[in-house]
């Protein structure tokens, strides 16, 4: 468990002509992971496939967030989202994720497919500070549940400062 | 029979010569060739080696082959998993699940994008970041596309915006027009009343005249005629500016109601486009309908300003001066040459000079009351008389109305023998009241005097060229 939050802090990046690729299935296991996937998380594909998306998921993303996400995601909507990912052996990459319902020819939602794509410096210059807050607002209750109401209430007022829509937000940043 | 691939064929050769080698390496050891045997069964097993590798690129080859089959069906989702080796086969996998992933990327983008288009959002473009070669040149190019779109769509809010604003106010002038309308509607029928006992008036003089006065029989007969087309036209004008008024009631209230509806698509534009041609329409009736009266009016004007000098002049001289009415008679001849060069002039005017055409009139009724009070057909009390800054000319010299007209030298001009006219009707209605007759027909005199300057200052104002806000503030 230690093992699997170490940290290096080393930062990993990847070609600005290049996309991270993955497909889960309707409950969010790996079914497909490309190789600049591979490269990056430093995991081999065998250990991927079949496995939750969150084996990536790096301690420092806030709740808040994923809520989001999957809120987008669940009524069928597309969602672009800033995300730092956790490489196996503890280094960093930060992806800007657009994450879309991947649907069957009838339609059906058959599973979740998200490119990523780097992200600008001029971005994370304004979601890392974000990022770092909603964190701590999480942080700051003793019960979950309410951190992550707090941390959604906080993105709330600061989307509503800059006009309210999220996607605007994220896409012009 | 099923084509075999060259892998296959290969598997098939493989096994058939595994198969002879077994063989022979039996047979050899049989016969004592136990080397022979040993290199033979060496030979086996590489060939089983062979065997192993060829099956995998094979399943490697299906496995591609699989996935292209339904990619090339349309199905984008679909990728070579758990790709192994780096060799060609394996190279072939990857570029396969490479040139999907942009296939898809770019699929993706696009419907998000044409999606976001269609609910207006054209800031949700086709990220180019991650694609390549050509599909950032179709990104470039839906996106200069969007830009495109999202311009347009500026525009048309900026004009739908404008031409609800516009919309509203013309709505407000139409309303205020109507309501100027209807108070000028309501004195040109009463105007056109008044002109109508003025002519029966007049005939009556005209036949006490005898034959002196037969001339002045057809005017006054004109007269008539033409106070009776007045009100027609003015019930005209009445609705036309009713329907006006409701007409554009309804498009500002579908333009408020299809602002919205507007930025969806164009064909609420368009029946709002033929709506407004309607309504230019009617309001080109109704300016037409303004100028026909407008028209009637000036006719009406000059002919009742004859017609009320000559009743002046004969209820003076009738009994005693038969040269008096002889020169009044003459007087009314130049009666028809005066309304046709008055026709001529007003066909250039515009509209706005009306209120002077206006105030021109109700000098002559004013006037006109005066004279019936002479001739006994009225009781004036001097109170009943409006001052000089009451009457509807007086209004018109000291509000805002005759703005345009204040540097004319006539304007000046026109002050002092109005507020004579009014101040000696005023004297003579005194005068006639108590009795003294005399002094109120020489007082009555003096107005008609000081009536011709008004009428002279108020043709020269008639004649000076007004400004466009000039036709605004008139109206």
């Amino acid at each position: 468990m230690v093992a699997s939050k170490l940290l290096t802090g080393v930062a990993r990046t990847f070609g600005d002509d290049e996309i991270i690729v993955s497909k889960t299935d309707a409950t969010g296991r790996i079914t497909y992971c490309n190789d600049v996937f591979i490269r990056l998380a430093g995991y081999t594909e065998s250990e991927l496939l079949g496995q939750p998306h969150s084996m990536i998921r790096h301690p420092h993303m806030p709740r808040t967030i994923f809520k989001l996400l999957w809120e987008r995601i669940g009524a069928g909507n597309e969602v672009f989202a800033y995300v730092v990912n956790r490489c196996k052996n503890g280094d960093h990459y930060w992806v800007l994720a657009h994450v879309t319902p991947d649907r069957d020819e009838a339609g059906k939602v058959v599973g979740y497919h998200s490119n990523r794509r780097t992200a600008t410096a001029q971005a994370l210059a304004v979601i890392e500070p974000l990022y770092a807050s909603l964190r701590d607002i999480e942080a700051g209750t003793a019960d979950r549940k309410a951190g992550l109401e707090a941390g959604w209430a906080r993105l709330h007022d600061i989307l509503a400062e800059k006009g309210g829509d999220y996607d605007r937000f994220v896409l012009d940043i | 029979m099923i084509a075999l691939s060259s892998i296959s064929k290969a598997l098939v050769a493989c096994l058939m010569s595994a198969a002879a080698g077994g063989v022979a390496a039996v047979m050899l050891a049989v016969q004592g060739h136990g080397v022979t045997a040993a290199l033979v069964c060496a030979a086996v097993v590489a060939n089983a080696v062979g065997f192993h590798f060829l099956r995998r690129a094979n399943s490697g080859v299906a496995k591609a082959i699989h996935v292209m089959e339904q990619a090339a069906m349309g199905n984008l989702r679909v990728r070579v998993l758990n790709i192994r080796g780096t060799g060609g086969i394996g190279r072939l996998q990857r570029s396969i699940n490479r040139a999907l992933d942009q296939f898809e990327a770019f699929a993706k983008e696009a419907d998000a994008a044409m999606g976001a288009a269609l609910s207006s959002r054209y800031y949700r473009k086709i990220m180019p970041r991650g694609l390549r070669g050509e599909f950032v040149r179709y990104s470039h190019c839906i996106n200069e596309t969007m830009d495109r779109m999202d311009e347009q769509n500026r525009k048309l809010g900026m004009f739908t915006s404008r031409m609800l604003k516009d919309a509203v106010s013309i709505s407000m002038t139409v309303n205020e027009g109507a309501v100027a309308n209807a108070e000028i509607v309501a004195s040109i029928d009463q105007i056109a009343s008044q002109t109508n006992l003025l002519a029966l008036n007049a005939t009556i003089e005209a036949a006490r005249a005898g034959e002196a006065g037969k001339g002045f029989a057809v005017v006054a007969g004109e007269v008539k005629a033409l106070s009776n087309q007045t009100a027609r036209a003015t019930t005209d004008i009445s609705t036309r500016v009713a329907n006006l008024r409701q007409e554009m009631a309804v498009i500002v209230n579908t333009m408020t109601r299809g602002s919205d509806a507007i930025a969806k698509g164009r064909q609420s534009m368009q029946s709002m486009g033929g709506r407004m041609g309607t309504v230019s329409q009617t309001v080109a009736d109704a300016t037409d309908s303004m100028a026909e009266v407008s028209r009637i009016l000036a006719q009406q004007a000059a002919a009742a300003n004859q017609i009320s000098g000559g009743v002046q002049k004969m209820a003076h001289l009738a009994e005693s001066n038969a040269i008096a009415i002889e020169k009044s008679s003459s007087a009314l001849i130049n009666v028809e040459g005066e309304v046709a060069a008055l026709l001529a002039l007003l066909a250039e005017q515009d509209i706005p000079n009306k209120i002077i055409m206006l105030a021109k009139a109700d000098h002559v009724l004013w006037k006109k009351r005066l004279v019936d009070m002479l001739i006994g057909r009225t009781a004036l009390r001097a109170e009943e008389l409006s001052s000089e800054q009451q009457c509807r000319l007086g209004k018109w010299y000291y509000g805002p109305g005759s703005m345009p007209f204040r540097s004319h030298p006539a304007f000046a001009a026109l002050e002092e023998p109005h507020r004579q006219v009014h101040r000696e009707g005023i004297e003579a209605v005194r005068a006639y009241n108590a009795g003294q007759v005399e002094i109120a027909m020489e007082r009555i005199a003096r107005v008609q005097q000081a009536s011709l300057g008004v009428l002279a200052n108020l043709d020269r104002l008639l004649e000076a060229p007004t400004t466009p806000s000039a036709g605004r503030g008139a109206f």
